[in-house]
Parts: C-alpha cells; structure tokens; sequence
C-alpha cells in the first residue's frame, strides 16, 4: 500500500511538469507548497499565499475538489491570502493545490495533507544539511537522499524537518534536483534554509517565505531563518514575522523551533524572542555537521532544550518522538544503503 | 487625516525640514551602502562602502556618519563626511565591531567588538585614531550608549540560575559596574537597548521585568524604574524625542509591529504609525521633533516614509526594489 501511496504522489509530481516555473521556482501558489506544506484535519481551514485572486481546487488521484475560499487583498508586496475550507468529507492523504489564474494553471503538488487524527504521541524526521548536488561524499548526494527518503517513507513519520543547506550552494538545479528527491517522499517535508541556501535568491523563489509557523495536533512548529544572525538586529526584517509567529503558537503543548543553525551571537532580538521572553520548548538544528556535546551545547537563556543532528551528506537523521512526556530525540542513524 | 492610514496620502507634500536621513539600501544585504537622503527633494547620496553596511549613525555636529561594513569575514567601523569623502577609521584590534555610537562632544565612538561570549565595549578616539578597551577585563558586554563624554551604559551578560540574564552596566575607561541593585533573588530579567535621555538624567531601555518586553525608564538621581508603556503585548526599541519629553517605540499591540510614543510623565501612550496590514519600525525624530523617519513593508520591501507627527501626514520616501533599512535622521549642524 505504501508503494502505491508513492507511486500516486510521483505519478502526480510528473503528471504537473507544468507546476512552478520551468525552473522550479513558484509561480501564482506561493504556500502551501511542498517545502511548506499545510496539515489539516476534514471541515478545518487553512490559509493559502498567492501572487494573485486565482480559482483554487484540491486534486488527489485524478479527482479535483473545489475549495471555499475568503479572499483578503492588499498584502504587503500585493500578495493575496485566501482562506481554504477543507471539506468534512475529504478523504485522507496528499493533495496537490491547483490554481487557474487569468488563463494560467500552477500547480503545487503534495501541499495540502489531510489527516483525521493528530496523536498525543508521534515521530517526526529530522533531517539537515543535505547539500544535494555537491561532491562532498564519494557516493551522488542524489543517491543518498534516495535511501534516506526511502528509510523515512518506511517509518511513517508524521512528517519531516529538514532544517537547512538542503543545498550545495543555492543553484538553481540543486534546488530542482531536491524538489525530485523530496517529492518520493510519502510524508509532508517542511524546509527552512541555510546560509549555503541563501548564497542567492532562489530559495525564496523555491519555497517562498524564510519563517512560518504550523499546527500538528496539540503542538506548534516555527521555522526561521539564521543566515544573517551577526548583523541581524540592525538590518533582519524577519523578527517581526517571529514575533507573530511565536504569539500564533503560543498556546500550544510544545513549541518546537527549527532552523539551521544556533548561536549565541545570532541576533539579540531573536534570542529575546525566542528563548527570553516566550522560550520555545525545543529547537532543532544542524549546521555544525556533528550531534550534541554534552555540556558545549546548550541553549543559555533557561529551559529550551536542543537537537543538533549531523549533516545527511552521508544519510544521517534522527527520528524524534513527541509525546506528554516532551521531545525526546532518537539516535543518529544512517539508512543501510548509505553506507 | 490619522496616522493609522497610511499610505492614502503617499502623494501629499510634507512641511518637513529641509534635512537629511542617513539609512542602508541595496538590492539583498550582501550590497547594502549607507545612503543619504535629502527629505525634501527625495534625492539619494551614496556615502558608504557598499558591502553589507549598516547601523549609520550621525556625529552630534552632523558633519560625519559612523557605519559598519563588512571586512575580511567581520564588520568594521567606518567614518565619512556626510557627501561619502574622507572616509577613515580604526584599525581593529578584533574582527567584528558592532553597534558604534558617538560620545555626546563627538570626540570619541564607542562600540560592540568581539564575539560572543567575550565580546566588550570599545572607545575610539577620533583625534588620535586609537582605540581602547573600557569596563576592565569585563566580557559580555555590548549595545553601549553614552551618558555624558565619560561614560557608556552597556548591556553586561551575566550567569544566573539555570543559565543567563542582562543587567545594565556603567562602563568607564576602567571599570564596569552594574546600574541597577542585584534582583536576582526576585528573578532573572534581560535588559537590551538602553538609550540615555537627551539631558543625560535618565535611561530608557526595555525589558522583561514583569513577564513581558517592556519599555522602562530609569531615573538616575532618585535610582528609581517606570514601566512606562505596560501592554501585554512586546514593546521595543526606545527613541527619547529630541526635548526628551517623549519616547518613540515599537509594540505590537496592533496586531503588527507599530510605532508608538509615550509621555513618561503622564504615561499616555498614542499610535503614531500602527495598523493590521503592514510592519513600521525603526523610528528617528527630526531634530526639530515635529516629524519622524520609519521604515515600512506595507507596500512590499521594506521602504523610508515620514510622518508629520503633528498633522499625521505621511509621505514614502524612497521607492527601489530591495530593502531600505535603518534611518537615521540628521542633527542640527553646527555654524
């Protein structure tokens, strides 16, 4: 059944060759899409990005849904939000977001995942530093990958961070090559960027916004952005984003950040944010291609813990569980294949 | 017509000063230059380096402008003529300098220099180009700013039980000593941007103090702290007015990120640039106090507007695709 699932979810990536521009980049859908991909439960809403008031609808398995949507124009950079409403009755699964835009069709595929239940208990992936299309293992980055997603469709997370330098160094192919080997994948992948991502300015055109926010079940997700942490309080327009994002999920079980890198000169206003004033429970990272040190690695301000996975350039991940309990981190582990 | 709406009167002409506003621009941070823009006309100087600049800020006599740019991997302190010629500087003893501020005689820039966690304060004598470390062999100190021409109020890091905090120090040449009583036993609280009032007789500054951000107001002579803009919602980046009689500062209590202003006496606090739809930030008053510069992303990137803050009228200064960042309005200059 899980290779069927697959099968659909590639057979759709290739049947929508026309989805985001010829260059992967992202045409009238900005989010969802599937670095930033939304779950939501039967009759619940989910807010949709656009460069335009386009017709949108859910399509799954040849069959397309049209969604209700609020329209509210005007967005700073004349972007357009609308708010979907998932019918009660959709079945559970991936869907692709389709919009007919003034005589243009877009496409994004495996952005809308519908789930009825959000467990109290659950696994999640974590995965970073992929650097897809560099040389720096003697086996193709693409190969890796292939086996990582691979091990990952096998465990049935319930979704996957990867948490930045998905990317060798921001080309445009690379990010084409990743949005292939993400899109085997079986489960939502939500993607924040690295500094080796932001050496231009395609991964915006990829994947749209640097911070977002997101709901599973009873607990609340903040990806952000932490290539420019040095200068970031003089000139970082992200902070304000991050300080709605944090307040959205505020009222949550667990608060979990991820992100590429911690440090403890990343930008103050971050840190007051993020670990001062509202702490995040959690935050995951990779960057410094190694685990956790005891002791070296801590975040200072007071009681969110860390995860630093090393770089998947050799297929490394962890699987984290998410539980009454907290956020517990699994082992490192490289899938078979890797190696 | 209220502040609150924006940008309907983009078109309007403002009774500003004829004056100017220092701020960054480029297309992506890599390029960012400290500009110069004259108000009234809308015309743009390019005066600074052009790689990753930033934090500009005016001498008192506002004759020069001190910025950061980037340099060999870290960012340096450089210093031009307000028309970009004579550019000088220090020769750093450390990679990274950050966050430079001019003494109140315009004699000397006090900065961030260093790494975390042993970054400290650093004064540089403009006559004679050397720098010297101030607050002893104190680490963790940073976001300085000047009471008086011989001493800095500095942000210190400090342990505290299960991890760390802010306090407020006193940086001179060669001591740093802690402004406010040990409050450890009541909590940790983390102070940041600290901003003297034009008289040198009290410091704004914000703080968790009480749960959330807030903006406070320390008076030296009586020791005693206000809470002076008490929302719920954060509260930032405190601006003292140039007669000090009002603090400009950015909350959240619209929804977005606004610019607010507070009378600390009264503690009357009443919207000056704030609405649903877009960000304003970065507040800086014209000397005169009657208008202020921002930056807002409520046409799309982040531009330069300003507000008379009288009338309420507001006209968008700048208009380029890439960000405009970080202004700083012109002082009085000296005949």
């Amino acid at each position: 059944m899980k290779r069927a699932v697959a099968f659909i979810i590639l057979a759709l990536g290739a049947a929508s060759a026309g989805a985001r521009g010829p260059n992967g980049a992202l045409d009238v859908i900005v989010t969802p899409n599937n670095g930033v991909p939304v779950i939501v439960a039967p009759g619940e809403p989910f807010d949709a990005l656009l460069t335009e008031r386009a017709s949108l609808r859910l399509t799954s398995e040849g069959a397309a849904r049209a969604l209700d949507v609020e329209w509210t124009d005007g967005l700073p950079g004349g972007f357009v939000r609308a708010r979907c409403s998932v019918a009660k009755t959709a079945a559970p699964g991936a869907y692709s977001l389709e919009a007919d835009a003034d005589g243009r069709k877009d496409v994004n595929v495996r952005a809308v995942y519908v789930r009825k239940e959000f467990p109290k208990t659950y696994t999640f992936a974590h995965l970073t530093d992929t650097h897809v299309g560099s040389d720096r293992h003697p086996r193709a980055s693409e190969d890796i990958m292939t086996a990582v997603i691979d091990a990952i469709n096998e465990a049935e997370p319930a979704f996957v961070l990867i948490t930045g330098d998905v990317t060798e160094n921001g080309e445009m192919d690379h990010f084409r090559s990743l949005l292939g080997l993400m899109d085997a994948c079986t489960v939502p992948t939500f993607v924040c960027p690295g500094n080796h991502d932001r050496q231009s300015d395609h991964y915006e055109r990829v994947f749209g916004p640097r911070a977002y926010a997101f709901r599973f079940g009873l607990d609340g997700y903040l990806a952000f952005d932490t290539k420019d942490y040095r200068i970031a309080d003089d000139l970082d327009t992200q902070i304000a984003d991050l300080q709605l994002l944090r307040r959205e999920i505020k009222s949550v079980r667990w608060s979990i950040g991820f992100t590429h890198r911690f440090a403890m000169d990343m930008g103050m206003r971050t840190q007051l944010i993020l670990f001062v004033d509202d702490p995040l429970d959690h935050i995951l990272f990779g960057h410094y291609h190694r685990a956790n040190k005891k002791d070296e690695d801590e975040v200072p301000w007071g009681d969110t813990g860390l995860t630093m996975t090393p770089a998947g350039i050799d297929g490394a991940m962890r699987f984290m569980q998410v539980s009454p309990r907290g956020v517990e981190a699994g082992p490192v582990q490289r899938p078979a294949r890797t190696r | 017509m209220s502040p609150l709406t924006l940008l309907s009167v983009a078109l309007l002409a403002l009774a500003t000063p004829s004056e100017h506003v220092a701020f960054v621009s480029g297309t992506e941070q890599e390029d960012l230059c400290v500009c110069v823009i004259d108000v009234a006309t809308g015309d743009v100087a390019r005066v600074g380096s052009g790689v990753r600049d930033g934090a500009p800020a005016w001498s008192p006599d506002g004759n020069r402008i001190a910025y950061t740019t980037a340099k060999d991997g870290g960012l340096r302190v450089r210093i031009v003529d307000a028309d970009g010629s004579n550019p000088a500087g220090p020769e750093h003893a450390n990679e990274w300098n950050r966050q430079p501020v001019w003494s109140p005689d315009g004699t000397r820039i006090a900065y961030t220099a260093g790494e975390p966690p042993a970054e400290h304060i650093v004064v540089y004598d403009v006559a004679t180009k050397a720098e010297a470390r101030w607050g002893g062999e104190l680490a963790g100190l940073s976001s300085p700013a000047w009471v008086g021409n011989d001493q800095v109020v500095a942000i210190g890091r400090i342990p505290r039980k299960g991890g760390i905090a802010t306090e407020l120090f006193s940086v001179t040449s060669d001591e740093a000593t802690a402004l406010l009583p040990d409050r450890s036993a009541a909590g940790s609280y983390v102070e940041w941007a600290p901003r003297p009032h034009p008289s040198g007789m009290g410091l704004a500054y914000e703080s968790n103090d009480g749960g959330d951000r807030e903006i406070f107001v320390l008076l030296f002579a009586r020791r005693i702290v206000i809470d002076v803009s008490n929302h719920h919602a954060a509260d930032w980046n405190p601006v003292w007015s140039p007669d000090g009689k009002r603090i400009a500062f950015e909350s959240f209590r619209s929804g977005r990120r606004g610019i607010f202003s507070v009378d600390p006496e009264r503690l009357l606090v009443t919207p000056v640039m704030a609405d649903t739809v877009g960000d304003h930030w970065a507040p800086t008053y014209s000397p005169n106090g009657e208008a202020m510069a921002f930056v807002s992303n409520r046409t799309g990137d982040p531009e330069l507007f300003v507000v008379d803050l009288a009338g309420g009228d507001v006209r968008q200064l700048t208009d380029h695709a890439g960000p405009d960042l970080a202004p700083a309005w012109r002082p009085e200059r000296s005949k």
